[in-house]
């Protein structure tokens, strides 16, 4: 589904002394079955930009066009409902929202409230906390007594559950080990290719952008400052600077050797790919 | 969704009465409610409508702010007002409405006392207006501290004002995000039979119940980790500090105390 913000302006607490202005007039496009990444640092408007594509928050000028549903100011509720089916929404910390008395009444929480066959849901249920790296046998238990890690699984399975086709991740790795960090957004990845959604990540962490995404949004001060692919984005080093954003280490490395005539290809973001390369560089090594 | 909510109606801006003493303040509304009810006649409920709109105006809290703390109460001055209007039977007759007689006395009194709760709640407004909850906490602890030989745990009634106090946005940061990510779920908590309702209620309460306990806990483990151990011997960070402005406050309720009564009773 195509997503397109058109001149979005939101204040929070509009008409008080606490007013405060978190988007300013943002004119963005992501495109259907991207997986985008929208970086900036904290307090630069991409949550509350995330907020805004399934209608929970609505603009306080400008429009946001989600596939064929307008959000405007003013916007009816029962518009807003059935987007909130299309769109599926993990927050930071999803476990928090967490309150079933065994994993899948949680589960089919979302499915319930938005009128799905729950017996269709039900048969899949097994099969979708294989998924998100869960034994089956937890369905009957609380969720109260699974480790941290294990109840942020069984939130995005609750999410995921809705068979949502846009999907949008809030950091959804914070506060994980590296090895966590890793796994959920594989996950998040290999399911957005298997369903052919559109996903949105967003993070402060370059280097998952580098890693993930296709295209990246750097948000600052509440707009829009720069998009494009990853390593397009991150030939901007002083901008990103200038935003308090760090380009990822293997672009960083990359780009030195480069200067230093090594024949690295700087199109490649990732750790993994430049280790590759600085393998096969490593005996035909120039020098000054 | 809960954004619109200001906590504890503090509206941090600068004015002569934001600079006084959370101390003086809370005086200053216990005299002005006794003050209020020496207002009985034309005369001097017209100089106290003056002296609260002054007050008001001096606090420089924008107007909506004390309409929006008036809406609530105002079912209630109006009930009265009613009430009053009704049943005195005082002056001559104005008009008869559902065979009740309306005298011209009944229409006098309810709006004396209309004006009269009137004046408390905004009196009582411009205290948490214009001192922030902290101050006020303060204030109220040092007003508590000589109870504390009739073993009125006064600190820890203090600090326990403060930490709810403190909390309350937390708790409503909380809440809201808890409504956001339930509703980004497709709960609608407007809207469905009272059965289903409750049912997505739950789904609100509980994460918020649970984060809650967690959060306690947390915070007692840190106060302990810092060796808090009550209120002995602990020394104070922001110390109250009673300038002549207060005083010159203080005096200037008793005159118009003074001014009223002598109206009232020669």
């Amino acid at each position: 589904m195509h997503i397109k913000f058109e001149d979005v302006t939101y204040t929070y607490m509009l008409g008080s002394p606490f007013e405060k202005r978190a988007l300013n007039g943002v004119d963005v496009s992501i495109s259907s079955g991207s997986f985008t990444a929208v970086v900036g640092s904290t307090g630069s408007g991409k949550s509350t930009l995330m907020q805004h594509i399934n209608g929970l928050l609505v603009p306080t000028s400008g429009q946001v066009t989600v596939d064929s549903t307008v959000l405007q100011p003013g916007v009816k509720r029962k518009v807003i409902k059935p987007l909130r089916k299309k769109v599926g929404m993990v927050f930071q910390y999803p476990e928090h929202q967490l309150f079933g008395s065994t994993v899948e009444e949680d589960i089919l929480f979302g499915p319930i409230q938005h009128g799905m066959s729950v017996e269709r849901v039900k048969r899949r249920l097994p099969e979708l906390l294989n998924l998100v790296g869960l034994h089956e046998d937890y369905l009957h238990e609380s969720p109260f007594q699974l480790s941290g890690g294990q109840m942020r699984r069984v939130a995005i399975a609750g999410v995921l559950a809705t068979e949502p086709e846009v999907l949008i991740l809030d950091e959804p790795a914070a506060g994980l080990d590296p090895s966590g960090h890793r796994a959920l957004l594989q996950l998040f990845r290999s399911w957005h290719e298997e369903h052919g959604l559109t996903t949105v990540l967003v993070t402060h962490d370059m280097e998952d952008a580098a890693n993930y995404a296709d295209d990246v949004i750097v948000m600052n001060e509440g707009s829009v400052k720069l998009q494009g692919k990853p390593i397009d984005v991150f030939r901007e080093v002083e901008s990103l600077t200038a935003m308090n954003l760090a380009v990822p280490p293997a672009v960083r490395i990359g780009m030195a050797l480069r200067r230093s005539n090594w024949s690295i290809d700087v199109t490649n973001q990732s750790s993994e790919q430049l280790a590759e390369q600085l393998m096969t560089n490593w005996p035909e090594k120039g020098g000054h | 969704m809960l954004q619109n909510i200001v906590i504890g109606q503090y509206v941090p801006v600068e004015s002569p009465i934001h600079r006084l003493d959370a101390r003086s303040k809370i005086l200053a509304v216990l005299l002005m409610a006794v003050v209020v009810f020496l207002a009985n006649d034309v005369m001097t409920n017209a100089i106290l409508v003056t002296f609260v709109s002054l007050l008001v105006l001096l606090s420089k809290v924008p107007l909506r702010f004390f309409i929006k703390g008036m809406l609530p109460i105002f079912i209630l001055i109006a009930f009265t007002f009613i009430l009053h209007a009704l049943f005195t039977n005082e002056g001559e007759v104005l008009f008869t409405v559902l065979g009740f007689s309306v005298y011209s006395g009944g229409i006098i009194q309810g709006l004396f006392i209309a004006i009269r709760i009137g004046a408390l709640v905004i009196i009582a407004s411009l205290l948490t207006l214009t001192t922030s909850p902290i101050d006020l906490t303060d204030g109220f602890e040092a007003y508590l501290r000589p109870f504390k030989r009739f073993g009125v745990p006064s600190h820890e009634i203090a600090l326990m004002m403060a930490i709810s106090i403190r909390l309350i946005p937390t708790l409503l940061l909380e809440a809201d995000r808890i409504l956001k990510a339930q509703s980004a779920r497709g709960a609608d908590f407007t809207k469905g039979s009272l059965k289903t309702r409750l049912n997505t209620m739950t789904a609100f309460i509980i994460p918020l119940f649970v984060r809650s306990f967690k959060r306690a806990e947390d915070m007692a483990t840190a106060m302990d980790a810092r060796g808090y151990r009550g209120g002995e011997g602990r020394t104070k960070l922001r110390i109250l500090k009673w300038q002549g402005k207060d005083t010159v406050a203080i005096v200037l309720i008793v005159l118009f105390g003074c001014t009223l009564g002598i109206l009232r009773y020669v």
